[in-house]
């Protein structure tokens, strides 16, 4: 029952806030928790693109350090660049009163 | 767990951005070209490496082909990078690893070399100067090339050299080559990189191909060229032994150096493998040919490449532009009595016995062209060093090659005798065994003319070859009336058989027969200027006292070499020589091979008379020239 001696403004803004209370308190039950976010999305199936994905930081850094290793391998050394390895195939010319040939080109017949 | 979380969106951008960074890092690397001509990127901190890959250009080696009249030599291996590459790498090495050159010095001189061979003149001198201002590096090679860069080429056009000419390759000059001097009667070369610059007057041809020759000691040199294969390609340098230019004070000589277009070989090439009765060659034609004469040449030893070959140049001037022979014809012919040695043994050339085209062998042949005056014109005989050459190279079908033969050619000669012992009535065994037996297997051995001689009569059709080694052999046995009723038997196939002629001549020398040897000299200078029997044909005319004769003789000597040294001493002699009976006696000791009564005689001629001495030892040297060291007053 509304006081009497209460104007009338301030009783109305009274009401609204109780109703609001009324209200929160019914909607409790409804809350969006974590697992409704998910579900949610879920449920949405959004852009691969826009997922997202959770890396443990450990397993970042061995991902991290074995990249450094493979390339610190890899890297062209003397050891591991072989194709600037001075040529082992070394090429003879030949006189043979006949012509100057390539010592490779005469053996090409060679049986 | 301490995690992230992130979108796979962004996720990818980060793996993207890593990635290309990586790509973008291998792109600055510096990139080169290896010897197969494929890129590869050297490291930033890999100097040596690259200087390693710089050196596969050979700076020093130089890859130059060097041709004189009298020989071709070459500059060890051929680089397998190119110049333009080593001198990129050298490069490189200056200007992002200067730290690096005090560990290597001799990158500037190695990068001199390379713009030297390239032709680039100013940048070989920069480095010169930097290698001459440092102290660096082969202190007198690079004064020589620095002196070669820049005196010889900067003269004026008005100053006098005392050697000047053009190189031609074809109708294009030849530049950037190397024009070497060789004093005459040098053997040796100077083999080692750039040694031979320091040794030689040596001098580079211009853009025009013209080179010039200043400051030269006056003398006798032959002129050689050095050139990359690349340089003359398709061409060939017509050069004949024993010429020379003779240069003096304040003379200038004129001699250029032309190469010709290379004539071009169609069949038998590449290889190809040859069977049946009948080979073929052919050729393109070549412009103001007369006619053509076509050569074979095989390995000394079959199974070496690289070592000794041999050419034999087949019978017959052909017109047209293809030549055929019968292969049974070739393989009964003579290639020559040759021996070899490998250091360790000699041999008996497998060719001297199976004949100049055996089965199952390898053979490389050659064309030459001649204009009507005999000239030779051009040759195949030039440069296959092109990728897209059409290569001279054959091999014959195994077919018909007998056992002996396969033991021959592995080197097997007692075997092979044994196995031809066992089939000597066949024709090509016999053969073989007779040039086994007549030669000897190696250079110690003499062979068994009884048993070559032996095999030789059994032949019921003998060719000249089979002819003049059944003469041999019966000289050799001294049966000398069979020997010289052999000969007349060959001068009567051939008149102008001057080896029978010649050998006819010694054999009546050998019997006291003067007049009759001179009769047969003679003929053998008639039908062959070239040979060799003058020496002892100014011996018979002087014991014979017909002065007139043996200086005619001295003055048309086929040899410029004797020419200058008997000709003049003998002139300087004059009739009254016969008067003095030490210069008689000394000719009688010459004539009766008595070198060493020869030698004390010549020896007791007053110093008054000292040009029939010097004349004696000279005839005396040329007789006998392994009994002689070599008088030091010939030219």
């Amino acid at each position: 029952m509304p006081h009497s001696n209460i104007p009338k403004q301030v009783q109305s803004e009274i009401d609204e806030y109780h109703i609001k209370q009324k209200l929160h308190a019914a909607a409790t039950s409804l809350q969006f928790s974590e697992e409704m976010k998910q579900a949610v999305l879920q449920r949405a199936k959004p852009s691969i693109w826009e997922r997202e994905i959770t890396i443990p930081i450990p397993a970042l850094a061995i991902v991290i350090v074995l990249m450094i290793g493979i390339g610190v391998i890899s890297y062209p050394t003397s050891e591991s660049n072989t194709p600037i390895q001075p040529s082992p195939q070394k090429h003879r010319i030949i006189d043979m009163g006949t012509g100057i040939f390539w010592e490779s080109d005469i053996k090409g017949g060679q049986k | 767990m301490m995690r992230i979380t992130l979108r796979v969106k962004t996720f990818v951008q980060i793996i993207i951005m890593l990635l290309l960074t990586v790509v973008f890092l291998y792109i600055l690397l510096p990139q080169f070209k290896n010897a197969d001509g494929a890129t590869v990127r050297i490291p930033w901190d890999e100097p040596e490496q690259l200087y390693l890959l710089a050196m596969e250009a050979h700076p020093e080696t130089d890859g130059r082909i060097f041709v004189f009249p009298s020989m071709s030599t070459y500059g060890g291996v051929v680089p397998t990078v190119t110049t333009e590459q080593g001198i990129d790498y050298l490069e490189y090495i200056i200007k992002k690893y200067p730290e690096y050159l005090s560990e290597r010095p001799r990158i500037y001189y190695d990068l001199a070399l390379l713009y030297l061979r390239n032709g680039n003149f100013e940048s070989a001198r920069h480095y010169l100067r930097q290698v001459k201002e440092n102290g660096l590096y082969h202190y007198e090679t690079v004064q020589k090339l620095w002196s070669i860069l820049n005196i010889n080429r900067s003269r004026e056009i008005s100053s006098t050299p005392q050697l000047s000419g053009k190189v031609s390759v074809g109708e294009q000059p030849g530049k950037h080559m190397l024009i070497v001097l060789r004093p005459k009667g040098e053997n040796s070369w100077s083999s080692g990189g750039y040694s031979f610059i320091t040794r030689y007057p040596v001098t580079i041809t211009d853009e025009n191909g013209a080179y010039r020759f200043y400051d030269v000691l006056p003398g006798d040199y032959e002129v050689g060229v050095a050139f990359l294969p690349e340089q003359v390609e398709g061409h060939y340098l017509p050069v004949e032994n024993g010429t020379y230019v003779s240069l003096k004070i304040n003379q200038t000589v004129e001699y250029n150096i032309s190469f010709v277009a290379q004539m071009k070989v169609n069949e038998p090439i590449n290889h190809q493998e040859i069977g049946g009765d009948t080979i073929r060659f052919r050729w393109d034609p070549y412009p103001g040919a007369d006619y053509y004469q076509v050569s074979l040449t095989m390995f000394s030893n079959p199974r070496e490449v690289g070592g000794s070959s041999y050419i034999v140049p087949l019978d017959g001037k052909w017109t047209g532009t293809t030549a055929e022979y019968d292969i049974v014809s070739l393989r009964k012919g003579w290639a020559g009595a040759n021996k070899f040695g490998d250091g360790e043994k000699s041999y008996l050339a497998p060719a001297t016995i199976l004949g100049p085209l055996y089965p199952g062998g390898q053979f490389s042949w050659k064309v030459e062209a001649f204009d009507h005056e005999g000239n030779r014109i051009s040759s195949s005989a030039g440069y296959y060093l092109m990728d897209n050459a059409r290569l001279p190279l054959f091999s014959t079908r195994e077919e018909g090659q007998l056992e002996g033969d396969r033991y021959v050619l592995n080197f097997e000669y007692d075997k092979a005798i044994a196995s031809y012992e066992q089939e000597s009535d066949n024709p090509y065994a016999r053969q073989a065994l007779i040039r086994m037996y007549h030669h000897g297997l190696s250079f110690e051995d003499e062979g068994d003319k009884q048993k070559s001689l032996h095999y030789l009569l059994q032949i019921s059709d003998p060719t000249e070859i089979d002819m003049r080694m059944i003469a041999e052999a019966y000289e050799a046995l001294d049966q000398l009336d069979n020997a010289k009723a052999m000969y007349a038997k060959l001068i009567e196939r051939d008149p102008e058989d001057w080896i029978s002629l010649q050998r006819l001549a010694k054999l009546m020398t050998r019997e006291g027969d003067r007049r009759g040897a001179i009769t047969y000299f003679e003929q053998a200078l008639a039908a062959n200027t070239s040979n060799d029997s003058s020496d002892e044909l100014i011996l018979l005319y002087l014991l014979e006292e017909e002065y007139d004769n043996a200086l005619h003789v001295a003055e048309k000597y086929p040899y410029k070499y004797h020419r200058e040294n008997l000709y003049p001493l003998l002139s300087a002699i004059d009739k009254k020589g016969w008067e003095n009976p030490l210069f008689k006696d000394t000719l009688l000791a010459l004539e009766n091979r008595e070198i060493e009564l020869a030698k004390q005689q010549i020896a007791q001629f007053p110093p008054s008379e000292r040009v029939y001495a010097d004349f004696l030892t000279t005839l005396g040297y040329e007789l006998y020239s392994s009994a002689y060291d070599d008088p030091s007053y010939l030219k």
